[in-house]
């Protein structure tokens, strides 16, 4: 859209390929825009998120791998029953998900997994308050920061 | 893949087709869209889809609006929220509609968006080129998110389908900027709830593990797909969903 084409470095906000060049534009992707915040923080958030998922990912394979292995997925009505009603076999602290998990117990790792999961975002914002900061974007360090406080006020108010 | 997390379908398919109960569905649909949100966001963080600046500035009221909803959750008949936010939607799937061409041109100029440095520009795929987009009315994104925020504390839902026609129709973001940026958002609120639902013990492992699985996979799949469809496909796709939920919500109030 401006005429900047002739500056292939990445961080020029507005490099595109020159319309003529159809078949290999010089800048694709995300690399025909600057990032938007400072580029460490970037990745750093991005990583957050990818090692969260894998990571939860990991352990609720695993655990439902165990949990085939010991038949409690198996078939028959008699299974169907717990899994469409409620029960109590769920853990329901970090400490009792540990613990099954450590024991080799196959719900208690994909509890663990899923409890990985809800953190995940939670860690992102954690992350973006600390990249800002050590970026030296103010501003937006302090408004990570307010999401933090309220994030955990708001958990703190429902757990009550 | 439209930025709302797909919690809407999570609950409906787990309860009728597998009669699973309610209570354990909700569960299984909040971990859905956590992972729907976490699963897609590090593929749009990393094509530069998503406005982070955008998502972090607003996430601020939608979190404030989640406490909120949480805090006055209870007073305030379910019914009748459901008709008030169902007509809200169709309205706003009526003026999404409107602004079909997804342009971004003759964006009034806004303060607070150039002090919180808001405006930006992504690749787009579709159209092979870079699009420049500047962002406006700050203020009443923001109360649309407050508002979004405090729904789905009320309601229990991800709120995205509010988010993405607040930062559309009020901030004037590109359809792809607006889902991708929803879907990072959501997060964060849902993820408060599902602690809020582990605790309750209403996160079954053996129900909310494959769910989780198959959709991450699917928001995996959802945001490869997403930045090579055309804006305007975007946009059709998310006006058919807002009546569909709208509607839903309709006949839940009534």
């Amino acid at each position: 859209m401006s005429a900047e084409s002739q500056s292939v470095k990445p961080d020029s906000v507005a490099a595109i390929s020159n319309q003529t060049d159809v078949s290999e534009p010089a800048v694709r992707g995300r690399d025909a825009v600057r990032s938007q915040i400072s580029e460490p923080v970037e990745t750093a958030i991005g990583w957050s998120l990818r090692i969260g998922v894998a990571i939860s990912m990991l352990l609720v394979l695993a655990g439902a791998a165990v949990s085939f292995i010991g038949g409690i997925y198996g078939g028959g009505n008699a299974r169907r029953h717990t899994l469409t009603s409620v029960h109590v076999v769920v853990p329901q602290t970090l400490g009792a998900a540990f613990t099954g998990a450590a024991h080799g117990h196959g719900p208690a790792l994909i509890a663990l997994g899923c409890l990985v999961l809800i953190l995940t975002p939670i860690v992102r914002v954690v992350v973006s308050v600390l990249g800002f900061a050590l970026v030296k974007d103010r501003l937006y360090a302090a408004i990570t920061l307010l999401v933090l406080l309220l994030l955990s006020a708001s958990l703190l108010v429902s757990t009550l | 893949m439209l930025g709302l997390g797909g919690g809407i379908i999570v609950v409906p398919f787990l309860t009728l087709a597998f009669g699973i109960n309610i209570r354990l569905a909700i569960g299984a649909s909040i971990i859905a869209v956590v992972a729907t949100s976490s699963g897609a966001a590090s593929a749009y963080v990393r094509e530069r889809l998503t406005n982070l600046r955008v998502a972090m500035a607003l996430e601020v009221a939608t979190v404030t609006g989640a406490l909120t909803g949480a805090a006055i959750g209870g007073l305030i008949s379910v019914s009748l929220l459901s008709i008030v936010f169902g007509i809200v939607l169709i309205i706003a799937a009526a003026g999404m509609l409107r602004r079909r061409a997804d342009r971004n041109d003759e964006v009034p100029p806004s303060r607070l968006a150039d002090k919180l440095r808001l405006h930006s520009a992504y690749y787009d795929p579709a159209r092979g080129e870079v699009v420049r987009y500047r962002v406006t009315h700050v203020p009443a994104g923001a109360v649309m998110m407050y508002v979004a925020g405090a729904a789905s504390g009320l309601l229990g839902i991800g709120g995205g389908v509010f988010k993405v026609p607040a930062m559309d129709l009020a901030m004037r973001l590109p359809v792809k900027v607006s889902t991708t940026t929803s879907n990072f958002m959501i997060g964060v609120t849902a993820a408060a709830s599902a602690a809020i639902y582990f605790g309750r013990g209403d996160i079954d492992p053996l129900i909310a593990g494959p769910v989780a699985v198959g959709t991450l996979l699917g928001a995996r799949a959802g945001a490869k797909l997403l930045p090579k469809l055309s804006g305007g496909l975007v946009r059709m796709l998310f006006v058919i969903v807002l009546v569909l939920v709208g509607l839903e919500m309709l006949r839940q109030g009534i």
